[in-house]
């Protein structure tokens, strides 16, 4: 069953995502959250700023932060290219909205993802701190991450660079095993 | 009819707060010897008004505790009750309490103090007392206390006061009044139970309904009033007063006023069970044993036989669940017609929403279903308040154990701005599409000749000039005048001044100097801070004034005007003056300054800004003068704005704030390091110069200062403290800045400066956070990003200024 054929049959439950492709992995964020998608442009870089925290742009008057995710992944750094895109998010963080920007490789697809077709991130320990990953589901046979923006930028807690490239070689172990199952 | 009303209660909020600061300021300007009724009938209307929006919203703590503040008010304002001091006092402290209830509801919690319980036990007391009146009233409350004799009044009826009571009912006038309502009367905001209480407390009375064209109930509109009433009363007061009832809705009614001959017999079946109304219905505790009276006696007064009917109950309980009005219809109109369900438009009565118009609504409902003699109509108002009463009453019970629980809500403030600066707005921007219309007529051209280049020139001139006018315009919106930080101020003196009893006379002067908004917040702590000090330290007890040939009365002044783009705020009073000698001393003792040092007096006295002068052993030796003078100085550094301290010995002390006029506009230096540019606050910078390299030499660790003319300045390398790569590593290789860091110099080293401009201040903690080092940010011409150095952070980021003093 494809995923708009289990939207038309389900009704209410699901939730729309975009989905974007850094390295070789695809996320989704909540669509609801996504304020709009812009090229990449030159930020004015903040001192002493963590690197993944590219600087700030002006935004129609609003300074608004640009992160870069595959830094904050720790995933290995890319020149910035012609599909390079900025995301911009509007989050709620303590009753007040924060734009926030995110460069991802390239924008791909709107996705419709039941509830129930979300699985939980499988539980690596202590050591790695996955509340922001929302859940995975499988869109032709593909992982795609879906992040909760809310815990990945709102908060200062995310795991250390290095950490989320083997959650993620995990979860693709984890993700091929449950499909063959 | 289910309104979400919460999102008008900001409204409330502020409506309330402005009410009271307007209840405040006219209860500090009483004259209890010379009553100005005016200032009562102000006081009166804004503790009407508050009370009569925390009713709607639900408020009913508020709305209970208004009520007695207004029963007090309407008793004074009537002449009923002569004001004395202690109620002007009581009614400044309701004015505190109902500030704290507001604001806790603002932030939605719950407001507890034993202050309310012992404030409104008081009111209660006050009100129970035998108001000083005429003759009549005395009666009306001694007929009152008659019937309610298991009362915890503490008044005493006294058998000779029934006595008169008879009396006084010989000479009074039958009155016979037959009231015919217009149909609109409702939708007009008149609510005729209020006319029937107001009668009520002209002498005895009794009203009955009379028959109805009454729709039926599918048609039934809550806002038409097709009731009629026939009132009799039994008064002494002269038809003017009877009319005078009915002032307000002379024309939309029909009203016959006739009198009638006594009949003893017919009275007495008229009056016998008049319930009483007026003091217990003030009285918050007294109220569920209200409901029951009226309850009870309206039942038995029903002499016709038609139907009895538990009025008030059915009301009454009709306002808490609209299921239970049918069953205590059923209930109480046994013989009568079939009842429909109550319509959609009756469905959900809220005591909290619809109290006005939903009363005359069961009112008519009732009518419908059986043709109803009402004694006592009017209790159809009555019950609701006691059922709002009584819901407050429980609830404050039952948490008033609770701990009041404080939670900081980010409420989104709002601004009231003078419809004039709205209409320059829209001027301004009409013109600006009259402008557009011409320069895109221009652009539409195939070629320009020289003539339309003429005509594109002026264009683009009128422009700017209107664009810079708008944005004027749009500044001013922002713009307060600075009486609302003034206007705190006469209670707190009033409040001072009456507890060291000291007597002070507060002079404003330029009071509509305006001001913005965030600098008026932020400016208002410093103010009370140096308002309350001058009062506290500066002006003498009378005794030492008459001693030292001054006037008994001290005079302190609050100044404000404009200069420049700036706004100078002077705190002026004429008492004792800074002790400089013993400023001196501690400093000496602190080694802020050595012995040798050859000081001027102004010089010493600054000393008092100094962090760590505040500590609370030299305050008291220091006369107290000095407390928190540096978190003073520092909010108004904050702001960047100064402050300056003048001092003379016995003559008194003039404080000086001067403030930037807005905090959303900069005048800035742009400056270059590396690739990056930044912006430096003009008022920070004293100069820029190119340093040679003898003159930089190194302090200890890593620490360098430059030696510039007899002073040795800390330099910063901003390329260093912000991790840039610049052009100019060396300090002669580039421009050192000097600027003002907390009144001592700090160098900062740049690659290049670039134009002075102002900038306009954005936020960069809004989506992001704070920057060690960066106040803000702003957007450049070319519509990049470019942020603002903050020298103070910058410097303690540098490890400049980090030591004791700034440990305070």
């Amino acid at each position: 069953m494809t995923h708009q054929q289990s939207q038309a049959s389900q009704g209410n439950v699901n939730q729309q995502y975009l989905t974007f492709v850094m390295g070789r992995e695809e996320y989704g964020v909540e669509i609801l959250c996504v304020q709009e998608i812009r090229g990449w442009q030159n930020t004015t870089v903040l001192p002493n700023a963590p690197a993944h925290i590219k600087g700030v742009i002006n935004l129609r008057g609003i300074i608004v932060p640009i992160i870069d995710l595959r830094q904050r992944f720790g995933i290995e750094e890319l020149s910035y290219g012609p599909t390079t895109v900025v995301i911009v998010v509007k989050i709620a963080v303590e009753k007040q909205f924060k734009v926030i920007g995110i460069v991802v490789d390239a924008v791909s697809d709107v996705i419709i993802v039941d509830d129930d077709e979300l699985r939980a991130t499988p539980d690596f320990g202590l050591e790695t701190d996955i509340r922001f990953i929302k859940g995975l589901t499988s869109i032709n046979d593909n992982m795609v991450i879906l992040l909760d923006v809310h815990m990945l930028l709102g908060n200062e807690m995310l795991p250390s660079a290095s950490q989320l490239s083997s959650i993620i070689n995990q979860l693709e172990i984890d993700s091929s095993a449950t499909e063959s199952e | 009819m289910d309104i979400d009303l919460s999102q008008f209660s900001q409204v409330f909020f502020e409506e309330s707060l402005e009410g009271l600061d307007i209840m405040e300021s006219e209860l500090l300007e009483i004259n209890i010897d010379n009553l100005n009724h005016e200032s009562i009938n102000t006081i009166f209307r804004a503790a009407h008004s508050i009370k009569g929006g925390s009713a709607t919203f639900g408020f009913n703590q508020v709305a209970n505790f208004t009520h007695l503040l207004e029963t007090l008010l309407d008793d004074i304002r009537d002449g009923k009750r002569q004001l004395s001091a202690l109620h002007v006092d009581m009614l400044l402290q309701s004015v505190d309490i109902l500030r704290a209830m507001i604001d806790a509801l603002m932030n939605d919690s719950e407001y507890q103090s034993e202050q309310l319980q012992s404030l409104s036990a008081q009111f209660e007391q006050q009100l129970a007392q035998q108001p000083t009146s005429e003759q009549s009233e005395q009666l009306l409350e001694a007929n009152t206390q008659e019937s309610e004799a298991q009362e915890t009044n503490t008044q005493e009826t006294s058998t000779e006061e029934k006595a008169q009571l008879d009396a006084a009912d010989t000479q009074a006038t039958l009155w016979q009044i037959r009231f015919v309502p217009g149909v609109d009367i409702l939708r007009c905001g008149n609510d005729p139970s209020y006319m029937f209480t107001e009668l009520q407390q002209l002498g005895k009375y009794h009203i009955k309904l009379n028959d109805v064209s009454y729709p039926g109930f599918d048609d039934f509109d809550p806002e038409v009033c097709s009731l009629q009433w026939t009132i009799t009363l039994l008064t002494d007061s002269p038809l003017d007063r009877l009319k005078e009832v009915f002032e307000w809705v002379e024309d939309e009614c029909q009203l016959d006023y006739l009198t009638l001959e006594r009949n003893p017999e017919q009275e007495a079946t008229w009056f016998s069970q008049q319930p009483s109304q007026t003091a217990e219905a003030n009285n918050n505790d007294q109220a569920t044993e209200q409901l029951d009276l009226g309850a009870t006696e309206t039942s038995n007064a029903n002499t016709d036989g038609i139907a009895e009917f538990d009025f008030s109950q059915a009301v009454a309980e009709a306002f808490n669940f609209d299921d239970e009005i049918t069953s205590s219809l059923n209930d109480a109109i046994e013989p009568s017609a079939p009842i429909k369900e109550p319509s959609a438009k009756l469905s959900k009565p809220s005591a909290q929403q619809e109290q006005a118009s939903t009363a005359p609504a069961n009112n008519s409902l009732l009518a419908e279903v059986a043709d109803l003699t009402v004694i006592q109509a009017i209790d159809a108002d009555n019950p609701t308040q006691a059922t709002s009463t009584n819901d407050g009453a429980a609830k404050q019970t039952s948490t008033a154990t609770k701990q009041a629980v404080t939670k900081t809500s980010e409420s989104s403030s709002t601004i009231r701005v003078g419809i004039n600066k709205v209409d320059q707005l829209i001027n301004m921007v009409g013109e600006l599409i009259i402008t557009q219309a011409m320069l895109g007529q221009i652009g539409q051209q195939e070629t320009i000749d020289d003539d339309m280049m003429l005509d594109l020139r002026m264009g683009l001139e009128q422009l700017s000039n209107h664009t810079r006018e708008l944005q004027e315009s749009v500044m001013k919106i922002r713009m307060l005048p600075i009486s609302f930080a003034f206007n705190r101020f006469p209670r707190l003196i009033h409040d001072i001044s009456k507890q060291l009893g000291k007597k002070v006379d507060l002079v404003f002067n330029g009071e509509e100097t305006e001001l913005d908004k965030t600098v008026m917040e932020k400016i208002v702590d410093p103010l009370v801070h140096l308002v309350r000090n001058a009062l506290d330290h500066g002006i003498e007890m009378p005794e030492v004034r008459r001693a030292q040939g001054k006037s008994e009365m001290g005079t302190i002044s609050l100044n404000a005007y404009h200069r420049g783009g700036a706004i100078i705020i002077e705190i002026i009073d004429d008492g004792a003056g800074l002790n400089t000698k013993k400023i001196r001393a501690i400093a000496e003792q602190k080694q802020l300054i050595s012995a040798s040092d050859n000081l001027a007096d102004d010089e010493i006295n600054q000393l008092i800004f100094h962090p760590g002068f505040t500590t609370a052993d030299e305050v008291s030796d220091l006369s107290g003068r000095g407390v928190g003078m540096d978190v003073v100085k520092r909010n108004i550094t904050d702001l960047n704005g100064t402050i300056n301290l003048q001092s003379q010995s016995g003559q008194g002390c003039k404080i000086t704030i001067n403030l930037p006029l807005t905090l959303a506009i900069l005048d800035g230096q742009l400056v270059r390091i590396g690739e990056h540019i930044y912006v430096v606050p003009l008022v920070a910078i004293h100069e820029s110069l190119q340093v040679t390299a003898n003159q930089v030499n190194q302090l200890g660790n890593n620490q360098e200062v430059i030696h510039l003319r007899e002073e040795f300045i800390p330099l910063v390398r901003i390329y260093q403290q912000f991790n840039h790569a610049p052009d100019a590593k060396q300090p002669q290789d580039g421009i050192v800045m000097i600027v003002d860091n907390n009144d001592k110099k700090v160098g900062l080293l740049v690659d290049e400066l670039l134009s002075q401009q102002q900038v306009v201040i954005k936020n960069l903690e809004d989506n992001y956070t704070k920057i060690a080092g960066v106040s803000g940010a702003t957007i450049l011409g070319d519509g990049t990003v470019a942020l603002i150095i903050d020298v103070n952070s910058l410097a303690q980021l540098a490890g400049i200024g980090v030591n004791k003093d700034h440990a305070a």
